[in-house]
């Protein structure tokens, strides 16, 4: 069965027939990995690879996002008609079951008890973006120098302690075991995680304005 | 113990929200959304980006089984980690470059035992849980 020009969404609807078609749906799971892979990948390698060893980390996390993928399928669904969009919504997807996958790695690397197993939680469907929500060529770039300014201790310990930013909540809160391991590497105290954390965002602050704060509490 | 217990609250900050965006638009952060996505493919088209080779053969991947790093916390407890083998891990992500051969040796020996634990696990439970052909 050949699935090549099927879209992404037809491909995840036959993959979630895997109790019925299990040939079916790994054929399908094939050509979506195609499709994605080196693009998930080079995303995966960039925000992860310096913290799980450079390219065989990446790789780790990468590929059991995918087998992890074929297992859900059935969680995803398209919010548009559109190709294109949907090619999108796919890749964040998968990016968002690899960020599952990564943090659950940490974590243990912590020697944290598992609070939240990937096997256990569905992915939900990316957001949907409005217009709004768009980042304005100009405030990227003021947040490419904020970065570039930053020390390279401030910039793992913003990148770092951002992962654990709960968007829902608004909380960021790191396992004690996670920051307790990024102090040790900084040779610093949790504590002043924190401290570092606040400067890095201050320089944001400093650099966006007023801009940077969210929406929703304008 | 709560999860309040096992955290470190880093607390809050009103750019908190649209940093995490900006990263995540930046391709520092995973991507979430449709958005981040394109974005990030944009800010990292430059980059040269080749498949390693644990990953150009679909079938292997599907195959394949996340190596435990020696931190697999299921049915058993796992060993105490070496110091080296952390300080390896710390140093290659500290430094941005390859594993120490102690870090190595010990992810090929979780690898192992990883793989031997799943053939056990097939062997239990029939030809395992994925629907595969």
């Amino acid at each position: 069965m050949a699935f090549e020009t099927d879209t992404d969404a037809d491909l995840l609807a036959y993959m979630a027939m895997q109790d019925d078609d299990p040939d079916g749906a790994r054929a399908a799971w094939g050509v979506l990995y195609d499709r994605h892979a080196k693009s998930v990948y080079k995303l995966v390698r960039h925000a992860f690879g310096r913290q799980f060893g450079g390219d065989q980390g990446a790789a780790d996390i990468v590929g059991e996002t995918f087998r992890k993928a074929h297992v859900k399928a059935h969680t995803f669904a398209p919010q548009s008609d559109d190709a294109d969009q949907i090619r999108d919504e796919v890749r964040a997807w998968l990016c968002q079951i690899a960020r599952r996958i990564a943090l659950d790695l940490l974590r243990k690397r912590a020697k944290l008890p598992l609070l939240a197993l990937v096997e256990d939680e569905d992915i939900p469907a990316p957001e949907v973006d409005d217009g709004d929500d768009m980042v304005e060529s100009e405030q990227l770039q003021q947040a490419r120098e904020a970065f570039a300014e930053s020390s390279e201790r401030e910039q793992i310990v913003l990148l770092e302690t951002m992962q654990w930013f709960n968007q829902d909540t608004g909380k960021s809160q790191m396992p004690k075991g996670v920051a307790k391991a990024l102090a040790e590497r900084l040779d610093t105290t949790p504590a002043n995680i924190r401290q570092i954390r606040r400067r890095a965002l201050e320089r944001f602050e400093k650099r966006l304005g007023v801009e940077l704060v969210p929406r929703a509490n304008q | 113990m709560s999860n309040e217990d096992k955290s470190l609250d880093l607390g809050r900050s009103p750019a908190d929200s649209s940093t995490h965006r900006l990263l995540r638009n930046l391709g520092k952060l995973i991507p979430e959304t449709a958005d981040d996505v394109r974005r990030a493919e944009e800010e990292l088209a430059e980059e040269p980006c080749e498949l390693p080779e644990a990953l150009k053969d679909a079938d292997r991947v599907f195959e394949g089984s996340l190596p435990s790093y020696g931190l697999d916390a299921s049915s058993t407890p796992p060993s105490e980690p070496d110091a080296d083998v952390l300080s390896g891990f710390s140093a290659a992500a500290r430094e941005g470059r390859g594993l120490t051969p102690e870090v190595k040796e010990q992810m090929r020996r979780d690898w192992n035992e990883a793989r031997r634990t799943r053939e056990e696990e097939d062997g239990d439970h029939g030809s395992g849980d994925r629907g595969t052909s």
